[in-house]
């Protein structure tokens, strides 16, 4: 079993490549996925020169592109938020949201629609915009309130909690909005099931800057989540700066999912799932993981994306739905093989909760 | 207190001066007051909740204390981080590891104090891996993850981790629980090994057999230190049986001490089985 075990493991270059490769793959799948089909890809092929002005240059180039690239990056920051939280936490079952940010994401974007969302302001683009702010700034300033009830980051446990209460609480203020103000109840249902329909090339270009920023400074600080594995007493005796490393991942993490959700809404089980896919294949030191995990993480949501524009074509499902489904199934799948072999991987059941 | 040390001037490991330490609320160590001596391998010992782990911690700087605890000389406080790490090296007990670390993987991390930040692994680092794996009898699982491992070759894999730190000193809290007795063995010859280099071990052990196998005992009791004596005198021994209540006596047999229980009346009597099957 441990031989079998042995021959599932890749190096982590060329689980690195295949990811890159299968992400371009989807890339072009994606520009070609919609409700025009495949006509407006053929037509750009065959025109070449004055095509850039034309209807089906505008959909690939304005539409489809964007948003495909714009689900990459979503998902490559919930991977990485996914992979640092996991870090921090020491537990495989922490995900990106675990500091408050998908509910102050939430309650911010419920308190923007009620207060212009009735207008019809609301659906114009400068709207859209106002929203994303709304949620960025609810998703950070839910962390920062967590870490500000958990005194500090110096204890982890005391954060973990410190999150599920402001979940809670946070998540309570959007239901009191919601009922104050029932008309916003069917904005709110698009953002709470994540979409990545409005993503245009600001969206894309301020995600991806947010993404280069994010995994430098966790690659950074990567061996600080080397040595939490150890647990934290060994961590802390090997000389690393755990308290001033732990605020710079909070920081990493609240930015990473404060930028995915306020472009895309909440995604379910992106930033659980991609860790836990890269675990189960490489054995790694955490500054590939999180670059792996990240990658993993954009894999999943730009083919989800793909699938909910393509499966009941020209309907569409909303991504989240499909990221839950997907990767829920997934984790589940996870869970039965490594009951079937008999012994923890790590991915599911390695390491005890905090 | 202690017998004269080889050489001229007795160098210290440790000493702490009026350390108090509280945790959750309670004060779990009291004004303790000790020198530790340099190239020795001193066991603490005591009942349980003595303050045994919570010196040890003090001692590795994970626990806040108030007071003065001074390494090699230097004040524990003010002592830069990254140099406090190449010179003690902590083993805690019932850490948490993550199950899906590779063995080797593991024990490079133990270089982290002498590698550059992000900087790759040197030759140097590479043979200390292999010889903590190697010393540890953990060698042959290096591509293996941890949680492919029983209880007991983890331990060892995770002494390997404490081991390629190549630090000055070791601290290591019940350093042998899960390992099995020809395993325990080793551990002894190897601790053995490390203090005729010149290495200083601090161990927590509640087995007192194998603490008297230390070249001295910190006898605790109740946050405070109680005694400090080299294992073969017979004050140690007495303030060993003092703070287990003379529930236990030592016996020497075979030029090692031995640790036995001291019973109310012979077991013979104190056992009820109606077969009398235990009677000789």
């Amino acid at each position: 079993m441990a031989m079998l075990r042995r021959l599932w493991r890749v190096p982590p270059f060329v689980l690195g490549l295949v990811l890159v490769f299968l992400s371009l793959a989807l890339v072009l799948v994606g520009s070609a996925v919609g409700s025009h089909g495949w006509e407006p890809v053929l037509a750009l092929w065959n025109e070449t020169a004055h095509a850039l002005d034309s209807p089906d240059a505008a959909i690939v180039w304005q539409i489809r592109l964007p948003r495909t690239l714009g689900a990459w990056a979503a998902g490559a920051l919930l991977g990485l938020g996914g992979a640092i939280a996991q870090g921090l936490f020491r537990n495989p079952l922490a995900d990106p949201y675990l500091m408050g940010s998908a509910s102050g994401a939430s309650l911010g974007v419920a308190l923007a629609l009620a207060a212009f969302g009735l207008s019809p302001l609301a659906l114009a683009w400068r709207a859209q915009l106002g929203l994303t702010g709304a949620a960025f700034v609810g998703a950070v300033l839910a962390v920062v309130l967590t870490v500000l009830l958990a005194r500090g980051v110096h204890n982890s446990m005391r954060m973990l909690l410190a999150g599920v209460i402001v979940g809670v609480v946070l998540g309570a203020l959007s239901s009191l909005v919601l009922i104050r103000q029932p008309e916003v109840a069917a904005s709110m249902q698009a953002f709470l099931l994540g979409s990545t329909s409005f993503v245009g090339w600001t969206a894309c270009s301020m995600m991806a800057l947010t993404w280069v920023l994010c995994m430098t400074l966790g690659v950074v600080v990567s061996p600080v989540l080397d040595g939490l594995a150890l647990g934290e007493a060994t961590a802390h005796s090997l000389g690393l700066p755990l308290l001033r490393v732990r605020l710079v991942l909070v920081l990493v993490l609240g930015l990473a999912t404060g930028a995915a959700v306020a472009h895309t809404g909440l995604i379910a089980f992106v930033g659980l799932a991609a860790p836990h896919l890269v675990r189960a294949l490489v054995r790694t030191r955490q500054a590939a993981l999180l670059l792996l995990a990240s990658l993993s993480g954009g894999l999943l949501l730009m083919a989800a994306d793909v699938l909910a524009r393509g499966l009941l074509a020209p309907q569409e499902l909303p991504v989240g739905v499909l990221t839950a489904v997907l990767g829920g199934g997934y984790l589940l799948w996870l869970m039965q093989r490594n009951a079937a072999t008999g012994f923890a991987s790590g991915a599911a059941t390695g390491r005890p909760a905090v | 207190m202690s017998r004269p040390l080889s050489g001229a001037a007795p160098r210290w490991a440790f000493e702490a001066m009026q350390v108090r330490a509280c945790l959750g609320g309670q004060t779990v160590l009291h004004d303790v007051v000790l020198q530790l001596p340099e190239g020795r391998w001193t066991s603490i010992v005591g009942p349980n909740g003595a303050g045994k782990s919570s010196l040890l911690r003090v001692l590795a700087d994970l626990l806040p204390y108030q007071g003065q605890v001074r390494l090699l000389g230097n004040d524990l406080r003010t002592l830069p981080r990254r140099t406090r790490a190449q010179t003690v090296s902590w083993l805690g007990q019932n850490e948490s590891v993550a199950d899906d670390l590779c063995v080797s993987d593991v024990v490079m991390l133990g270089r982290l104090p002498h590698q550059d930040w992000l900087g790759a692994a040197s030759a140097e680092d590479v043979a200390a891996v292999e010889q903590a794996l190697r010393a540890t009898q953990a060698w042959e699982w290096r591509t293996r993850s941890l949680g492919q491992l029983a209880g007991g070759e983890r331990q060892r894999v995770l002494l390997a981790r404490a081991l390629a730190v190549q630090a000055q000193v070791l601290l290591m809290d019940e350093p042998l629980s899960n390992l099995d007795p020809p395993h325990q063995a080793d551990w002894l010859e190897l601790v053995r090994t490390l203090v005729a280099s010149g290495k200083t071990v601090v161990s927590v052990l509640h087995e007192i057999t194998l603490a008297l196998q230390a070249d001295a005992l910190l006898i605790m009791a109740q946050g405070r230190v109680r005694h400090f004596g080299p294992t073969d005198s017979a004050a140690t021994h007495h303030a060993l049986q003092d703070v287990f209540d003379q529930r236990i006596a030592i016996h020497s047999l075979h030029g090692q001490w031995l640790a036995l229980p001291v019973l109310s009346a012979p077991i013979s009597l104190l056992a009820s089985q109606p077969d009398g099957a235990h009677a000789p």
